[in-house]
């Protein structure tokens, strides 16, 4: 999976699992802030879904995420992360 | 003697108590176990609870003969029974005494009223997993989901007249349930009522505890600084609640009493409380002018205390406001978090305190959704016996609107939520204007309750249990998550419960939503009647219908 694709996935399952109204992978820019206000506001709850959608959907260990560290910034952080454990290949 | 002051609501005498949790299979076993854990002290030590996967029930000895006989195969009524035999024996009341008083039954719950999880521990996605492999559903399990609503069992079991209804108000269910007792006594709907709380340990709030990141494998350690979230336990607490007429003429004595209640919404998220407190506040503060029991003379408070850094850090924060320099009392290392068990065996606990202590204990619950219950209990004290004085009310029925609200809070809900908010905002449109939020209150009554929502959860585990299933359906698996989204959507801050029974689940909503105007804790409630016929469940229960209604229960 190229990081094109990994991005535009990342984009469609938070889309999907979130519910976040009107979006689509286009509108969402890859350096929006995912969390607090100016960017898509999503919250805690939201959080948590998305730390158990890179353990199912793409296998991530997600036990050294801690509070601050960053990877929930913007959909590029995302991508850094998953790609940093090098399992952009799981199924989806 | 808890010092109580004239202008409250009738203190309501407790002639029996029963229960069982990991503190113990009675209440002296429980008693004697939190004597250990706080000692004089109240120091919060760490107990060990049996957990999760650990054992509880000890082999249930039953004296009231009707409850002798062979229980539902389910683990939830192999708590039950013991702490409804347990608290009957304490109260003196027989079978036959029962059938001569108006007896209610009010019980609070979460897996009891879920058809997949209802039977035994694990036995029911098996159940689930054979629908799905043949396209067959076991009609026997779904008529024992059926017959096995906790309330309408007791009711039936038990032969009583009175209304049968459980409470599925997730974490404050069993504070609910004895909130909702002390209205259906106070308006003159019944001369007892056995209230309480019964969950069993399943997988499903395991799994979802776990997804949500709030689940602690050591032991809880409730407001410790150091505290990393929850632990799950199991039981039930059950509570005779009688009205002081009816004490008198048994001729028995009073355990304890409840002094008063509060109840109170957030209006603020699904899951997490709001930090501001503002709602638990209210509760407290209700409670206290129901009881006649100035703040100040509070002499312990048993708190919620999950040990989740969010629900510990709101408790705190509104103690130290409110009652700063009062002793907690939290239980939860003792019993691990039952759920919808907890509120009522804690108030077990809060008697066994106020008797103690000779003094007036606050009990508080913070429920999913930012519900607010709090109970003051005490040692049985003055009786104040006076009935509420009758109010004139009107039912509207609201035409509902077909506009979802855009707003962004309810993004996530579920259809059975969508409906229900859907409704709530239809009535919200016709309250008379000026209505104040903390003086609407908000009723949801459901059969099956978000069962869509529930199977797709269950569907997650079944899929792969190795893998954590979505914290957001989870979320959506709790009975009261419409409630939660129809308050923030209409901004309603009032007395919010969600009912569940098979039979006059509205008609109940509507009796409540009386009581609650009787009482003076609402001008208006939102009665929303929802169901909805979704496969799987529509495959096992075939006379499962689409409904959605709505109504505006107003004093006039």
């Amino acid at each position: 999976m190229t990081r094109n694709e990994l991005k535009t996935k990342l984009k469609t399952l938070l889309i999907e699992r979130l519910s976040i109204e009107g979006a689509t992978p286009e509108s969402i820019d890859d350096d929006v802030p995912l969390f607090g206000d100016g960017g898509l506001e999503l919250d805690s709850l939201d959080a948590v879904e998305i730390i158990v959608i890179l353990q199912r959907q793409f296998g991530c260990d997600v036990k050294q995420i801690k509070k601050g560290s960053g990877i929930f910034a913007s959909i590029n952080a995302l991508a850094d992360f998953v790609e940093a454990q090098g399992k952009t290949d799981a199924a989806g | 003697m808890p010092q109580v002051e004239p202008d409250g609501g009738a203190v309501l005498p407790i002639t029996g108590m029963g229960q069982l949790s990991a503190a113990g299979g009675t209440v002296a076993e429980a008693n004697a176990c939190l004597e250990a854990l706080h000692g004089d002290g109240m120091r919060a030590t760490p107990y060990p609870v049996r957990g999760f996967f650990g054992k509880t029930a000890t082999k249930p000895v039953f004296t009231v003969p009707s409850l002798r006989e062979e229980l539902p195969d389910a683990r939830l009524f192999e708590l039950l029974v013991p702490a409804l035999d347990e608290a009957l024996r304490d109260s003196g009341l027989s079978a036959s005494g029962l059938s001569r008083l108006r007896t209610g039954v009010c019980l609070g719950t979460t897996s009891g009223c879920q058809f997949n999880v209802l039977t035994n521990r694990f036995e029911a996605i098996p159940a689930y997993r054979h629908y799905r492999e043949t396209g067959t559903a076991d009609r026997s399990s779904a008529q024992r989901y059926l017959d096995s609503n906790p309330a309408e069992w007791v009711r039936a079991k038990l032969h009583t007249t009175g209304p049968a209804v459980c409470v599925t108000d997730a974490c404050s269910s069993g504070a609910d349930a004895i909130g909702i007792a002390a209205e259906w006594l106070r308006n003159d709907v019944c001369d007892a009522v056995i209230c309480g709380g019964v969950d069993a340990l399943n997988p499903l709030p395991y799994a979802g505890f776990s997804s949500l990141g709030v689940y602690s494998d050591n032991p809880c350690k409730p407001f410790a600084p150091d505290r990393d979230g929850l632990n799950l336990g199991e039981g039930a607490g059950i509570l005779v609640l009688e009205t002081e007429r009816s004490r008198r003429a048994r001729g028995v004595t009073a355990r304890g009493a409840l002094l008063g209640y509060g109840m109170s919404a957030d209006a603020y998220h699904l899951t997490a409380p709001d930090p501001s407190g503002e709602g638990l506040r209210r509760a407290i503060e209700t409670a206290a002018k129901d009881a006649g029991v100035p703040l100040p003379s509070v002499t312990e408070i048993n708190p919620h205390g999950t040990a989740t850094l969010d629900n510990d850090a709101v408790e705190s924060a509104v103690f130290a406001s409110l009652l700063a320099g009062v002793p907690l009392f939290p239980t939860k290392a003792a019993t691990g978090h039952t759920l919808g068990a907890a509120g009522a065996i804690e108030a077990v606990f809060s008697v066994l305190r106020g008797i103690r202590t000779n003094g007036s204990v606050l009990s508080t619950s913070l429920a999913f959704g930012g519900q607010n219950t709090a109970l003051m209990l005490g040692a049985a004290g003055n009786a104040v016996s006076a009935l509420n004085t009758p109010v004139v009310t009107r039912t509207r029925r609201i035409e509902i609107q077909d506009t979802f609200p855009t707003g962004r809070k309810a993004r996530r809900a579920d259809r059975f939520s969508r409906n229900t908010v859907l409704a709530a905002k239809s009535a919200s449109g016709a309250l008379p204007s000026g209505t104040s939020p903390e003086r609407i209150g908000l009723l949801v009554a459901t059969k099956h309750g978000p069962h869509a929502s529930t199977f797709a959860f269950a569907e997650e585990l079944v899929d792969a249990p190795g893998l954590p299933p979505s914290p957001l359906l989870f979320s959506h698996t709790v009975h009261n998550a419409a409630a939660a989204y129809a308050a923030m959507e209409t901004g309603a801050k009032g007395p919010s419960c969600t009912l569940t029974a098979f039979h006059g689940v509205t008609e109940e909503a509507f009796r409540l939503a009386r009581c609650w105007i009787a009482s003076d804790r609402a001008d208006a409630v939102i009665v929303v009647s929802v169901e909805e016929r979704r496969t799987p469940l529509f495959s096992f229960v075939p006379d499962l219908e689409d409904v959605l209604d709505c109504f505006l229960v107003l004093r006039i």
